[in-house]
């Protein structure tokens, strides 16, 4: 007996395969992106560091440009997703992201990465943190209670910062444990000589007498041998009035400060004030990578930095300024 | 004032009053324990057991000329907020989060509700007395608005910021960008302010609830007057005079399931680049017995509202610190029902759809000084469709992060044949402690 062919079980069969086919499709692509740790960094120094540990084993997704003020990132809805699906999330801790990441974690409907959660890593520990408050109270300023967060800019900081995610991305991924140490040494070896690089160049700025705006060149200057002679902002966040504008340059030039400094999310125009009426140069720097430029990564970073500097005080120099 | 039976205590004052003593006085007992370590991983901190405590003061002193041309009239110093807020995490699961208004006239529970947070599938839940997840400014708290009175369109057809007691489901939906859906059930549609309207009290109608609580020396917030012996309703004190609401009632225990509220939001972003996005919403409430009529048994009468709301933000990055823009527009309309009494044994059912639009613009020239406008054009909620008109400007001075003045001028055009009113506002608000509105922006 002749058997016809039964179109529509024919079309089924097509159909059934389709979705065979389709199916298995998406199980490769999803488990090859499962297979991927989700890293989401608050800011651009934390994702470039990710990438170099974690290679090809982690999909890092990076909050902040670059070109914001990392204490104030504007808060945007569109960060809840990319929170909602990241296993971890790295941030400077010391409180330096108070005022938008903790809030963002807690709505994100991912118990992993809220503050405290298992995925909440904080990059500090190892660090020895400076301008730690002696006194714990509004009228001291409202960003650093924990002491000062901006160690990102210290070149020497490098070290511990790699060796935490490094430790974080093995506990939250064992089985690539050898694969993060490994490329971990690889990234302390560079650091290593990235240190030595920038002690013998930026030799010349020790004993440099400086002016920041707001408090977060304690690193950077610990590093280079800098003397901080004070900031714009009288305290952490907190808008200078005309006296307090007064008594520092009164001091800043009794102590020859040549440089004043601001980073890149600060208004210019008082900096530049300041700098004019003590006969210092102002110089914008980096406190974090930065989404494009030299600066991209935080080996970039603390390059672009170092050569910032320097210009700055050669031009100083030049213009015979005290 | 008059001699009048003390119907009700003030609502929830003395056990919020009570609520809050005890605990200040558990806030103030040490903490600590020998197994905790603080994130730094040293000592732990001595009140690590402790929720996190912050309190907020909002201050108006304000001049309006609701009694005529060039006089002018104050009610002194108006201590619209006091507020302690208290949160912490319950367990891993859940939080708490409390807010109590302490005002000359007392104590209020202002928002108490738990929190869970991390539901599976991208869900969150609330549960408690809160402000609903309604349109733009509704959310917001009086001190936290770039501007220091609170919208009249608020005032007209909600009676305030919707605070409203039930409970809420956010899902986060699984996409790549940001949206998000919310559902709600609530035991009634109710508002709250604590911006006491110059013209309810100015111009009302003297034998109008607003004209007798004027009379009388009340204090518009929300659905009801504080008084000084105690909280009255409309219909409280329109008994003051002998007359009988001819408004349907809104408050009732023992609810059938159609006297319930319930509505939802959907909210989204876009990002137009680095600087500019935008937040849009749709919302809508919707209770079928929003009230009952008091002469014929089973009649109920529904409420629906409906908003619309986008904001535009310009948060030049490399800036943000110290320059900005927003500006938006939120869309309100309001159905309602109403009795009429034809004669002594005939109502007739009337339903009023009425609507509006707020916008509002708010530039920050640097950290310090932001300065902007608002507007606002709706339609009366009952009577006559009169087009209420109202607009100010205001400039807010940052003396830090955590206290601002705020100067405001405002003209408002409220009701046929009376003239506009002009209002000036100084507003003076400062914070203490932990205090944080989320995400919101």
């Amino acid at each position: 007996m002749k058997q016809t062919k039964n179109p529509v079980w024919s079309g089924s069969k097509a159909t059934a395969r389709a979705a065979a086919v389709a199916l298995v499709a998406v199980m490769t692509i999803g488990g090859a992106f499962a297979a991927k740790l989700n890293v989401v960094a608050s800011i651009p120094d934390l994702g470039d560091m990710a990438r170099e540990i974690g290679g090809e084993r982690v999909r890092v997704d990076v909050l902040a440009t670059g070109r914001e003020d990392f204490h104030a990132v504007p808060a945007r809805p569109s960060y809840l997703p990319r929170l909602n699906r990241a296993d971890l999330l790295l941030n400077l801790g010391l409180d330096a992201e108070h005022a938008w990441l903790p809030a963002l974690a807690a709505e994100a409907r991912n118990a992993k990465i809220r503050e405290g959660g298992p995925g909440w890593v904080e990059t500090y520990p190892g660090i020895r943190v400076l301008d730690v408050p002696a006194r714990l109270d509004r009228s001291e300023g409202e960003q650093h209670p924990r002491g000062n967060p901006h160690y990102n800019v210290g070149p020497d900081n490098g070290k511990p910062m790699a060796r935490n995610i490094a430790e974080a991305f093995a506990k939250a991924d064992p089985d690539g444990a050898g694969y993060y140490a490994a490329r971990r040494d690889a990234y302390l070896a560079r650091l290593e000589k990235l240190e030595d690089e920038l002690r013998a160049r930026g030799a010349p700025l020790r004993g440099l007498h400086i002016v920041s705006h707001h408090p977060d060149v304690s690193y950077l200057a610990a590093f280079y041998g800098m003397v901080v002679e004070g900031s714009i902002e009288p305290k952490p966040g907190v808008t200078p009035s005309a006296g307090s504008l007064q008594t520092l340059t009164n001091a800043a030039r009794g102590r020859g400060v040549r440089l004043v400094l601001h980073n890149q999310a600060q208004n210019p125009r008082l900096p530049e004030k300041v700098a004019a009426e003590i006969g210092a140069t102002r110089v914008e720097f980096l406190n974090m990578a930065s989404a494009e430029g030299e600066a991209r990564t935080w080996i970039g970073l603390q390059r672009e930095n170092l050569r910032r500097l320097l210009a700055a005080f050669e031009a100083a120099n030049k213009s015979g300024k005290p | 004032m008059t001699t009048r039976p003390k119907r009700r205590a003030h609502g929830v004052g003395a056990g919020a009053a009570a609520l809050a003593a005890a605990a200040l006085a558990i806030l103030s007992l040490p903490g600590g324990s020998a197994f905790a370590q603080s994130s730094a991983g040293s000592t732990p901190p001595p009140a690590w057991q402790n929720p996190n405590i912050g309190v907020v003061v909002d201050m108006v002193v304000d001049a309006h000329d609701a009694e005529g041309a060039g006089a002018w009239r104050t009610g002194g110093i108006n201590m619209r907020a006091m507020e302690l807020e208290l949160s912490s995490n319950i367990d891993p699961h859940a939080s708490l989060k409390a807010n109590v208004f302490v005002s000359p006239e007392g104590a209020e529970l202002h928002e108490l509700y738990a929190m869970f947070p991390s539901l599976p599938g991208g869900l969150e839940a609330k549960a408690g007395q809160m402000l609903a997840n309604f349109g733009r400014w509704s959310r917001f708290h009086p001190h936290a608005t770039p501007f220091a009175s609170e919208p009249r369109l608020l005032h007209e057809y909600a009676g305030g910021g919707l605070l409203m007691t039930g409970a809420e489901l956010n899902w986060l939906l699984p996409l790549p960008y940001f949206v998000q859906g919310s559902f709600g059930l609530y035991n009634t549609i109710t508002g709250h302010s604590h911006d006491p309207d110059p013209a309810a009290e100015g111009a009302a109608d003297p034998l109008s609830p607003a004209g007798i609580a004027a009379e009388e020396g009340c204090v518009s917030h929300g659905d009801h007057y504080d008084c000084a012996d105690g909280i009255y309703y409309d219909e409280d004190l329109l008994a003051l005079r002998g007359l009988d609401g001819l408004d349907p009632k809104t408050r009732f225990t023992n609810r059938r399931a159609d006297e319930l509220a319930f509505g939802g939001r959907v909210n989204s972003t876009v990002e137009f680049g680095l600087d500019w996005s935008m937040d849009f919403g749709v919302s809508g409430l919707y209770q079928p017995g929003y009230k009952r009529s008091q002469r014929l048994d089973g009649i109920r009468y529904s409420k629906a509202l409906a908003g619309l709301d986008a904001t535009v933000f310009w948060h030049p990055l490399t800036r943000n610190k110290y320059r900005g823009l927003d500006f938006g527009v939120e869309l309100l309309a309001n159905r309602e029902g109403y009795e009429t009494v034809v004669s002594p044994t005939v109502t007739r059912e009337e339903y009023l759809t009425r609507g509006g639009a707020f916008g509002h613009v708010r530039y920050r020239h640097d950290e310090t000084w932001h300065v902007g406008a608002f507007g606002e054009a709706f339609q009366a909620r009952t009577g006559d469709a009169f087009l209420k008109r109202r607009g100010g400007i205001f400039a807010t001075c940052n003396i830090t992060h955590y206290q601002y003045l705020r100067l405001e001028y405002s003209r408002y055009d409220h009701a046929d044949n009376v003239r506009p009113i002009n209002r000036v506002a100084l507003q003076y608000d400062a914070v203490i402690g932990y205090h944080t509105h989320g995400v919101q922006r």
